[in-house]
């Protein structure tokens, strides 16, 4: 059984200094990661080298077992496969929340609009948003707005879906709207690599928690072994800041 | 002062303006359609394609929209009614393709690499992504652009293309009055702007309640 | 190792190679173009050159004068009551709404009925390109007034100097480096309009290019040589401006 995505040996420079140094990583499939750790971690750029948002200077990443270094799988096809979800949701403002969700269906797989906007609809029921079709998103809550960026992400079919701190930008109340969508597709055995600060989350859904620190993957394990007893200081540490505010 | 002439010369007038009207209707779509296609070619992935963006903008907009029609009318020899359209509208398309590219720049990278992570190419993204919110940030600049268009069609006069300032000579010559015309004249000017402003604000303020410009 | 310093390299490499480009296409444009009447230029050069100077001379007059004008426009507009705001800002607005020609004809026009007889064409451009320069130049001075912090027209009166004073010593000097990009893109476009000043019949560089061409029909030298003057000329200038402002975005 092929690993979803594997990291073999990854460096990558902003400009001097090493973002990532030396990761090595392997997602299975179904695997739902959750990536941590302090600011300028690197865990960021971790994940948006999946989908090749950031070029990596050396080492491997393969995807399914193609080999991205090698461009093994295009680019195109590459990110028919891996969805993501942003912390500023990035939906098209100039669009309706149908539109933001059935574009990329309609032009990059040549889906048919009836097709596209009965997905469409169908999505928007399963994350909470039924009959919300003709909004813009300047008409949406934070809330609302990632959900509809995660619904716009499913319509591709990924096979993974890449979340860089998906609820930093919301407003606390918000929070659990969007995790718990996050929840159930995690449920329903989608592999996920989530950047987030949300712990709860973590303990309840990942299957393995990655700590970063500097660009080097410090410590990854379990949610239960993790919290509990984390091996690592520094990760001893962040975690002490984290929970017991 | 004798304001009764204007009232005499109102079939010429309303000739003029005609002329003028649909002298600035090309100039703004032509300008608009050539700005959109320069200032679109400045996020080609060319390098030397994007510094021919700047060549085009920069030579256009140094030089004063009499000397191109001059040239283009003596020089090149087009018809007085061609020579006007091609010069009033590349004349303004190098202004709009400034617009243009500094409204492509401001549209959030955000927006770009949502597209790209949804598997969307460069020509995709940027025809169905950047440029309308582009475009949409940019009306108010484009709607000073197209009163210029209005304002640089009376220059056309000068190649005997007998628009309002045409007729304003007109009627200096025939009757000495030309206070009275150029008045009359530049009411007209003042009126024709303000519509187009009035439309462009309109188109404005609905984009602004869809929220398409944040 | 490092992407970015690569990235650095290219780009001067790339750019290198377009000004020789750029070189080369001028090169050829010349060899095209040798067959041209080109002796006409070369023998009215100091026609030409005088009417230029001519054209300068105008462009810098009406700058000057319209300055005068436009600072208590602004000023008006910012600072004044209600009313006064509203009369300067139609005022400007009246002329930036106006052809440039129709102006100058209106000028014309009107001039010998404040004045009782003819004035002069010299005049009528002047006057036409004055008031041009300082409805655009009140825009200029009045974004640069707003662009001071609010708090120092406060602090000013505060401190017990009178209007006029804060005015002068305390605003203008802080909207003045804030205004220079615009300035300077103001002196540009006031230039380019003097070639409308033909219309009156006033011999600046444009009418001496159409005045040499009636009489030795050499069209396309002389207006390629016109074009590349006021490109030369503008273009220098615009250079001037990115020294100060990189990102400023000329929109005359």
């Amino acid at each position: 059984m092929v690993n979803a995505v594997e990291f073999d040996n990854v460096y990558k420079n902003y400009g001097n200094v090493q973002v990532l140094k030396g990761i090595n990583l392997t997602v299975g499939r179904g695997e739902v990661i959750v990536v941590c750790g302090p600011s300028g971690s690197g865990k960021s750029t971790l994940v948006r080298c999946v989908n090749a948002l950031e070029p990596f200077a050396s080492g491997d990443i393969r995807f399914f077992g193609r080999s991205l270094m090698r461009r093994e799988l295009p680019l195109p096809e590459l990110r028919k496969q891996v969805g993501m979800v942003f912390q500023q949701f990035n939906l098209y403002p100039h669009l309706t929340v149908r539109d933001n969700i059935t574009l990329a269906p309609r032009k990059v797989r040549g889906m048919a609009a009836a097709e596209a906007n009965a997905n469409a609809s169908k999505l928007l029921e399963q994350v909470g948003l039924a009959g919300f079709e003709t909004r813009y998103p300047a008409q949406l809550s934070g809330g609302q707005r990632q959900r509809v960026a995660i619904a716009r992400t499913l319509a591709m079919s990924p096979d993974v879906i890449l979340f860089d701190e998906p609820t930093s930008a919301l407003d606390p109340e918000m929070i659990w709207e969007v995790l718990d969508v996050m929840a159930g597709l995690a449920r329903n055995g989608m592999t996920m690599m989530v950047v987030t600060h949300e712990m709860g989350f973590a303990r309840r859904v990942a299957d393995r928690v990655v700590f970063m620190d500097e660009g080097r993957i410090v410590e990854i394990g379990p949610p239960e072994e993790f919290f509990s007893n984390p091996k690592d200081e520094r990760a001893k540490q962040f975690l002490g800041r984290i929970l017991s505010y | 002062m004798q304001w009764s002439i204007i009232w005499d010369y109102r079939e010429a007038m309303m000739h003029g303006l005609w002329v003028t009207i649909h002298l600035s209707a090309v100039g703004i779509a032509g300008s608009t359609v050539l700005g959109v296609m320069v200032g679109g070619l400045s996020q080609a992935s060319n390098y030397y394609v994007r510094r021919c963006v700047d060549t085009y903008i920069e030579v256009l907009r140094n030089i004063p929209l009499i000397v191109k029609l001059f040239f283009i009318y003596f020089a090149a020899g087009l018809s007085e009614m061609w020579a006007a359209y091609v010069a009033l509208a590349l004349h303004q398309s190098a202004y709009i393709a400034e617009l243009v590219v500094a409204g492509l720049r401001a549209v959030p990278a955000g927006q770009t690499e949502a597209a790209y992570s949804l598997a969307h190419g460069r020509r995709q993204t940027f025809f169905y992504v950047t440029l309308p919110q582009a475009l949409a940030n940019v009306i108010p600049p484009l709607t000073t652009q197209y009163v210029q268009v209005i304002k640089n069609s009376s220059v056309v006069m000068l190649i005997s293309v007998v628009e309002l300032t045409g007729v304003t000579r007109q009627i200096e010559n025939d009757t000495f009055r030309g206070f009275e015309a150029a008045t009359s004249v530049t009411l007209v000017y003042l009126a024709l702007v303000a519509v187009v402003v009035m439309a462009m604000n309109l188109l404005n303020r609905s984009l602004n309640r869809a929220g398409v410009r944040r | 190792m490092s992407d970015r310093i690569n990235a650095v390299d290219i780009e001067a490499r790339q750019e290198r190679r377009w000004r020789l480009g750029l070189l080369i296409a001028f090169a050829l444009l010349c060899y095209a173009l040798r067959d041209l009447n080109w002796i006409v230029v070369w023998d009215s050069a100091p026609y030409l050159l005088r009417a230029l100077g001519a054209s300068w001379a105008l462009a810098i007059a009406a700058i000057l004068l319209g300055l005068l004008l436009a600072i208590p426009l602004a000023a008006a507009r910012v600072y004044g009551s209600r009313w006064l705001s509203t009369l300067s800002a139609g005022f400007v607005e009246l002329i930036r709404s106006t052809p440039e020609l129709m102006l100058m004809f209106w000028i014309f026009f009107a001039l010998p009925l404040v004045f009782g007889g003819a004035v002069s064409k010299w005049w009528s451009g002047t006057i036409a390109l004055t008031l041009l320069a300082a409805a655009y130049l009140a825009e200029v001075v009045r974004a640069g007034l707003q662009s001071v912090p609010r708090g120092q027209k406060e602090a000013a009166m505060s401190t017990g100097l009178s209007a006029s004073q804060a005015f002068f010593q305390i605003l203008l000097p802080q909207a003045v480096k804030n205004m220079i990009p615009a300035f300077v893109g103001q002196i540009i476009m006031i230039f380019k309009t003097t070639s409308l000043v033909y219309v009156l019949g006033i011999v600046e560089f444009f009418r001496a290019i159409v005045n040499i061409n009636s009489v030795e029909f050499a069209s396309e030298p002389l207006y390629l040589a016109a074009a590349a003057v006021y490109f030369i000329c503008c273009y220098a200038l615009s250079l001037l401006i990115r020294r100060f402002d990189a990102k400023y975005v000329i929109y005359e």
